[in-house]
């Protein structure tokens, strides 16, 4: 997986779920890096995707045009990118666009865990 | 950023590289939290100003790392005021209509929503092109303290 200083992408499975967790800033110059594991993510047909962002620090425009680029394809495949566990500044930052009407965030991530696992 | 060493620098340049937007967001914070902005508003002030850098950056720079971009933070409480200028071709985003959120998301399209981050958080915004008595373009950004 690519990696930055300044960005960085642990990524995890449960049963058909994958977990992406951030570290570090999501900006202009990272954002690149989370496009491509997302499109690799997709491209393997994998649909239902949590992303964790316990520690992410900062996310700009650039970091929110990465889901809506694939919120579509993933949703017309049946699954779902659902947010968990981000911080209040990055939280103010989904919000500040109205995110939270379009996206599930979740407080934890067994939370974005059980909302996947009760639609089957 | 190391608080004493920046205490009085309140302007700030980088070069249109991408990988130095982390420097301006630096300093913008440091002085959005020194000027009493809680670390939420503080962010969004941040945001704003690293999408405006990001936008110059891309579209008029075009990674000419040659260019330079200056940020300086001038302050008259409660109004904190961020002057950015560039000496890169005109670009006036307060041109640019508002988008329709609620479309915009049920559309899922993914440009456009650094210029409606700038416009959100912003008190102010003027815009100054470029012209025979000043080579530089300078767009002024206000936020006032509550």
């Amino acid at each position: 997986m690519e990696k930055s200083e300044k960005f960085y992408i642990n990524k995890r499975e449960h049963n058909d779920i994958v977990i992406l967790e951030l570290n570090g800033y999501l900006d202009a110059h990272t954002s690149p890096i989370f496009e491509k594991e997302l499109e690799s993510i997709i491209e393997n047909k994998i649909y239902k995707i949590i992303i964790n962002f316990k520690n992410l620090d900062y996310i700009s425009s650039a970091g929110l045009g990465v889901f809506m680029g694939y919120i579509e394809n993933v949703r017309n495949n049946n699954g779902d990118i659902k947010l968990t566990e981000m911080n209040s500044k990055v939280f103010s930052v989904f919000d500040l666009l109205g995110f939270p009407a379009l996206f599930d965030i979740d407080i934890t991530e067994i939370d974005s865990i059980k909302r996947f696992e009760n639609k089957n | 950023m190391e608080k004493n060493s920046k205490k009085y620098q309140n302007t700030f340049c980088i070069t249109g590289d991408i990988k130095e937007l982390e420097k301006i967001r630096d300093f913008v914070n440091y002085w959005a939290c020194d000027f009493g902005f809680n670390e939420i508003d503080a962010n969004k002030i941040v945001l704003a100003v690293d999408e405006v850098c990001t936008n110059i950056i891309k579209h008029a720079l075009k990674d000419n790392n040659s260019k330079i971009i200056c940020v300086k933070i001038e302050t008259n409480k409660p109004d904190f005021n961020i002057i950015i200028s560039d000496n890169t071709p005109s670009f006036d985003l307060t041109e640019k209509d508002n988008i329709n959120l609620e479309e915009y998301l049920s559309k899922f399209k993914k440009g456009g929503l650094g210029i409606q981050i700038i416009k959100n958080v912003m008190d102010e915004i003027k815009y100054f092109p470029s012209n025979q008595n000043n080579q530089h373009n300078v767009l002024y950004l206000r936020k006032q303290l509550h």
